[in-house]
């Protein structure tokens, strides 16, 4: 390696170098803005064609920080129903320890689980069969407490981020169908 | 014809001539250590999160599988003994990138470790994960380990480092582009939110269970705070990818940035994230934060001098292109004529 090499700059490359690449920039560029952008049928449908080269590149993300509306939440429970038909509530989100470091990998877990039950439901009943099999379950119930919207005067006046949730059961799946 | 030259010059100039790339090193170290915190955060949960004991085995989730059956390498090794041997292996890539040690070798094994994990258990992948493969993925391409690390050291004999290579003044560029795309978009999103219009985005992104680390009665004694806080957070997200470039504006710019982070790591629990998007910013880092952190070495242009003729010691580096000849931002401009 010669001193220019180490010391002066880039090497020239041949001029066809530089368009190669340049073509890889506004690739790549359109690929953050696609992955990043707007909906519409157009987009969409370019959307899917891309997705592949999206994924591979490491760039397919929205990046929508918190919006377009932050909250209300939904925090996921479950119920466990015994060999008898009776049902146990748990917290499940509420239940997470905040200060465990993989904390919001369980979050993001769980809210996995209630978005997307035939993906995540089964491997998630299996293993809360496994976990409560003392009471001899019979099925899991998934449910989502929906956060009420509670305004700075709600919370001086007393209330706390739950109160006034409301419960909803989504689905259920039976322990032996999931084989735990 | 002439404004068609005189724009393929500033192109030419911008992505492929940038006079320090130390920024890149920046990256390398701060992406090298959020994984290595983000994998040591999850060391209980091995079993849990990447074996076909754990909450998504494959059996169950074949989705998983089907999309991604060739991208990962937990889905060829499904034992509980590769998924820690895995662990393991992207760990010590980790340490080692972090410290700069065989960090060729090592960023690939670091990418090929993240993106099976990833690709194994997207369930429990976010936003740290995104921006991490986001950052990695570019530096795959491009020689690391050429500053701030013992590959320098090692290399110190050598009398000045080939830092001022097209590939890595190109993925120094496009991990800029990428914080000014995700910060842009960051905003625009908002702007389509009743919460963050009516100035109360930061209030119910704070009152979101998940995210309530922090006692909510002093910001609802003070919703002029939560309105300066939630207008303030959208607009210096809109203004980040056009100000960021700016001489002036950037610095200011960037402490803007830490703060937020900071604020969001402390009151909504966000630490891990809030570390990886402050690394992110440092791909803007300015020369001068450089300098006191090693040598300019070889990253400062030739100046007409002839190359080697002036002592790599006493160079000063420039910062990202067109701040050491007067201009005032480094975004494409023609060339003066």
């Amino acid at each position: 390696m010669d001193a220019h090499d180490r010391c002066a700059g880039p090497r020239p490359h041949p001029r066809w170098v530089y368009r190669a690449l340049s073509g890889l920039i506004v690739l790549y560029i359109s690929g953050l803005l696609l992955a990043a952008g707007p909906s519409s049928a157009l987009i969409d449908d370019v959307y899917e064609v891309a997705y592949p080269a999206l994924e591979l590149g490491n760039i397919n993300n929205d990046w929508g920080f918190f919006s377009p509306d932050p909250g209300p939440g939904d925090v996921p429970r479950y119920e466990v129903v015994d060999g008898e038909g009776n049902a146990h509530a748990f917290d499940w989100m509420e239940a997470l320890d905040r200060w465990d470091p993989a904390y919001f990998r369980y979050t993001t877990l769980l809210v996995a689980v209630i978005d997307s039950p035939r993906t995540y439901g089964p491997g998630a009943t299996a293993m809360l069969c496994r976990r409560h099999a003392d009471l001899q379950p019979r099925k899991i119930v998934f449910t989502v407490a929906h956060q009420a919207d509670q305004t700075p005067e709600d919370i001086l006046s007393g209330k706390t981020i739950m109160s006034d949730a409301e419960v909803e059961r989504l689905f259920f799946l039976p322990c032996e169908d999931v084989d735990p | 014809m002439s404004a068609l030259r005189d724009f393929a010059a500033a192109w030419h100039r911008f992505w492929f001539e940038t006079a320090d790339t130390r920024p890149l090193e920046l990256l390398r170290i701060g992406v090298g250590l959020t994984l290595l915190l983000s994998y040591l955060s999850v060391a209980q949960n091995v079993g849990a999160f990447y074996t076909e004991e754990g909450w998504m085995p494959l059996a169950q989730t074949p989705s998983i599988e089907e999309e991604w059956s060739t991208l990962s390498v937990l889905f060829l090794a499904r034992t509980p003994e590769a998924a820690w041997a895995l662990y393991v292996a992207t760990l010590a890539a980790a340490v080692a990138y972090v410290l700069g040690w065989r960090s060729n070798v090592a960023k690939v094994v670091l990418f090929v470790g993240h993106y099976s994990f990833t690709r194994r258990a997207p369930a429990v992948a976010y936003g740290v994960d995104d921006l991490c493969s986001n950052l990695l993925f570019l530096q795959l391409f491009v020689p690391m380990g050429l500053a701030f690390s013992l590959d320098a050291r090692r290399r110190a004999s050598q009398a000045c480092a080939p830092w001022r290579t097209t590939s890595r003044s190109m993925a120094l560029r496009l991990s800029q582009v990428q914080m000014a795309v995700i910060m842009g978009f960051a905003g625009l999103e908002k702007l389509q939110g009743e919460d963050w219009w009516d100035g109360m985005g930061i209030w119910f992104a704070m009152t979101d269970w998940e995210f309530n680390f922090f006692p909510l009665a002093p910001f609802a004694a003070a919703p002029y705070l939560l309105n300066v806080l939630s207008y303030g957070s959208v607009l210096f997200e809109l203004a980040y990818p056009a100000l960021i470039w700016g001489r002036r504006t950037r610095t200011p710019l960037l402490l803007v940035a830490f703060a937020l982070h900071l604020g969001v790591a402390v009151v909504m629990g966000l630490w891990l994230f809030s570390l990886a998007m402050v690394i992110a910013h440092l791909a803007f880092a300015p020369a001068a934060w450089l300098d006191r952190l090693g040598p300019a070495d070889c990253a400062a242009p030739p100046q007409n001098s002839k190359a080697g003729s002036t002592p790599a010691s006493s160079r000063r580096s420039t910062d990202i292109e067109g701040q050491r000849d007067g201009g005032s931002t480094d975004m494409p401009r023609a060339s003066a004529r």
